[in-house]
């Protein structure tokens, strides 16, 4: 700026592309697409790479690692999928609860096939390179979604949680009071920790999940001979409590449905300048293409490519999502999943 | 109060329930076929725009704010969940570029749940919290009517219907809590509304096992089918009915 003259020279800013998305990311997404690429130099079909490690080397029943024996940790399953920066740790803890007798179970009315699935228990942790304080929205949300489509996608039955083989005994010689005996079942918690945060989040963290969940070892499980003692009835006090002891080594391979494992996939869609073509992006990534992206489309694939869960959402008004759109969306979807999983 | 529905559905809305914020509705949805199921009772309440606070404030737009809050308890994830579903379709829908550095406030109270019993025993899940879609459903036709009821600027107007695939393969927009666990697939659609008839698809969600083809032909269809209903039968009674009080001096 010169004083002298009153008058203000105006020049242009020059943005570097990585400053400009987060700037102007419209115009970023926009000169991008104009290029046919994508601000992070992908083609809009493109997917990212993929990593997926199952054997970790954090879970309990995993046997030595490098010489060292992870025996007493509480990890029963675990997983880490790698894509881009973005590393994914899922780790699976458990728990045990008293469920109801045997008597009231089969009894009720409400007894159907589809009650018959439960779910884990998520915590979503995205590190964002400060001290950890309440959850954020972004983290309860994915939790809670991550909930509802593993119980809606009929993975995990209730009957593979439930524990029957604790050896018991029982100060009861008649035995005539199995149906009154209390049942344990385990519950499962996910501990899913997201570091480098990037791309699209709900897919990887479901399919950590999904992966880790195929390796969980159920423990085996003790209850200490003396104290352990069956009594309903109350008749010595009543208040022993039994001591649970995990075995180190025993322990059963948790049964999952194997048909129902599916995966999850995240796509955007995007109008070119004309507004005459719908330009779909496979994994989103980045911050102009995830804050430009209103209409977006998941779709969940089984194993045996069939769709188990669609949401579309048609967040921006200039896209018209139609039936060939759909069905584009779901082929491509369909394709990849053939290929991670089959 | 109007009332009204489809073969299936009876609908009961009455606009302006509220008189210390700025709109409000409220909305209930029951069967026509077992009137003793009850009913999906929402109540949903718009303060705005108002100033927002600075931490909100977007400099073009106006920002919304989303509370839903069950009938029984405190919110927990799954209204967080159901908030950010909302929030999805409402920001498309609102004109938010109307109300620059204003906020708009929504809150949503599902009053009661059609079959629903406080089961505590322990281990049994009530599965039909997990099905989200039924209150996902009451709560946009009741914010729709609430939005019309405030008088905020919208893009377009918007209603939504739900469905489900039952185990014979039959398609229904009346199902209660059990068919609702032992159904194929259920289908939340949201329309936006041209002249009366459905125009594009705004959202949708589909929980279950089902093929395009279906959803495509048959889900589509039958929702657009009760959406019109909805609209013709008992939204535009509703509004008329709301005009009407909100003159009554002129003439």
């Amino acid at each position: 700026m010169s004083e002298g003259n009153g008058q203000e020279e105006m020049g242009s800013i020059r943005f570097p592309a990585e400053i400009l998305s987060v700037v102007a990311p419209d115009l970023s997404l926009k000169r991008h697409l104009d290029l046919g690429l994508r601000p992070c130099l992908r083609k809009f079909h493109e997917f990212k790479n993929l990593t997926l490690n199952v054997k970790s080397g954090l879970s309990r029943y995993d046997g030595d690692v490098d010489g060292e024996s992870v025996t007493d940790s509480p990890v029963l399953g675990s997983s880490v999928i790698k894509s881009g920066n973005t590393t994914v740790i899922c780790g699976i803890t458990g728990g045990i609860v008293e469920i109801a007798n045997v008597s009231t179970t089969t009894t009720s009315d409400d007894h159907d096939d589809s009650m018959e699935y439960t779910s884990i228990y998520p915590v979503v942790e995205i590190s964002r390179g400060k001290l950890n304080g309440a959850p954020t929205d972004e983290e309860m949300i994915l939790s809670q979604q991550l909930y509802e489509t593993l119980l809606h996608s009929k993975i995990l039955p209730k009957k593979s949680l439930i524990i029957d083989n604790i050896a018991l005994k029982t100060n009861d010689d008649t035995n005539n009071n199995n149906n009154n005996r209390k049942r344990y079942a385990f519950v499962l918690y996910a501990n899913i920790q997201v570091f480098s945060r990037e791309g699209p989040l709900f897919d990887y963290c479901y399919g950590s999940l999904v992966k880790s969940l195929q390796t969980v070892k159920l423990p085996f499980i003790h209850f200490t001979d003396e104290e352990f003692i069956i009594n309903d009835n109350r008749k010595n006090g009543g208040n022993v409590k039994p001591e649970i002891i995990c075995d180190s080594e025993a322990y059963n391979q948790l049964k999952i449905n194997e048909e129902n494992i599916n995966w999850s996939l995240t796509f955007g869609l995007v109008n070119n300048d004309d507004g005459k073509e719908t330009i779909i992006l496979c994994d989103l990534e980045g911050h102009a293409e995830e804050t430009c992206c209103k209409s977006l489309i998941n779709v969940i694939i089984d194993k045996n490519l069939k769709m188990r869960y669609l949401n579309i959402v048609g967040g921006d008004e200039n896209v018209i999502i139609d039936e060939n759109i759909v069905l584009k969306t779901v082929q491509l979807a369909k394709n990849r999943v053939n290929n991670i999983l089959n | 109060m109007s009332s009204g529905g489809s073969d299936e559905l009876i609908y009961e809305a009455k606009l302006s329930v509220l008189n210390r914020v700025d709109g409000s509705a409220q909305l209930s949805i029951s069967s026509r076929k077992d009137l003793d199921e009850g009913e999906l009772g929402i109540i949903c309440s718009i303060t705005g725009p108002i100033e927002s606070k600075a931490r909100q404030e977007s400099p073009q737009q106006s920002n919304l704010e989303i509370s839903v809050m069950p009938h029984i308890g405190v919110a927990s994830t799954r209204e967080k969940l159901l908030e950010y579903k909302l929030k999805l379709v409402l920001d498309r829908v609102i004109d938010s570029f109307e109300y620059p550095r204003q906020l708009i406030q929504i809150v949503l109270q599902i009053l009661n749940k059609p079959n629903y019993e406080d089961d505590t025993t322990i281990g049994s899940d009530d599965m039909n919290d997990f099905f989200s879609l039924n209150d996902l459903n009451g709560c946009l036709i009741s914010t729709y009517l609430a939005l019309i009821d405030s008088g905020i600027s919208m893009k377009s107007s918007f209603l939504s219907s739900c469905c489900i695939i039952n185990s014979n393969n039959q398609l229904t927009t009346d199902f209660n809590k059990n068919d609702l666990i032992n159904s194929k697939s259920a289908h939340l659609i949201v329309y936006d509304l041209r002249n009366g008839k459905c125009n594009n698809l705004i959202y949708s969600e589909s929980i279950g096992e089902f093929d395009e083809q279906i959803f495509f032909k048959n889900v589509l269809d039958k929702c657009k089918k009760e959406i019109e209903n909805l609209n013709t039968k008992v939204i535009k009674n509703c509004i008329t009915e709301k005009f009407k009080n909100d003159y009554i001096w002129k003439a």
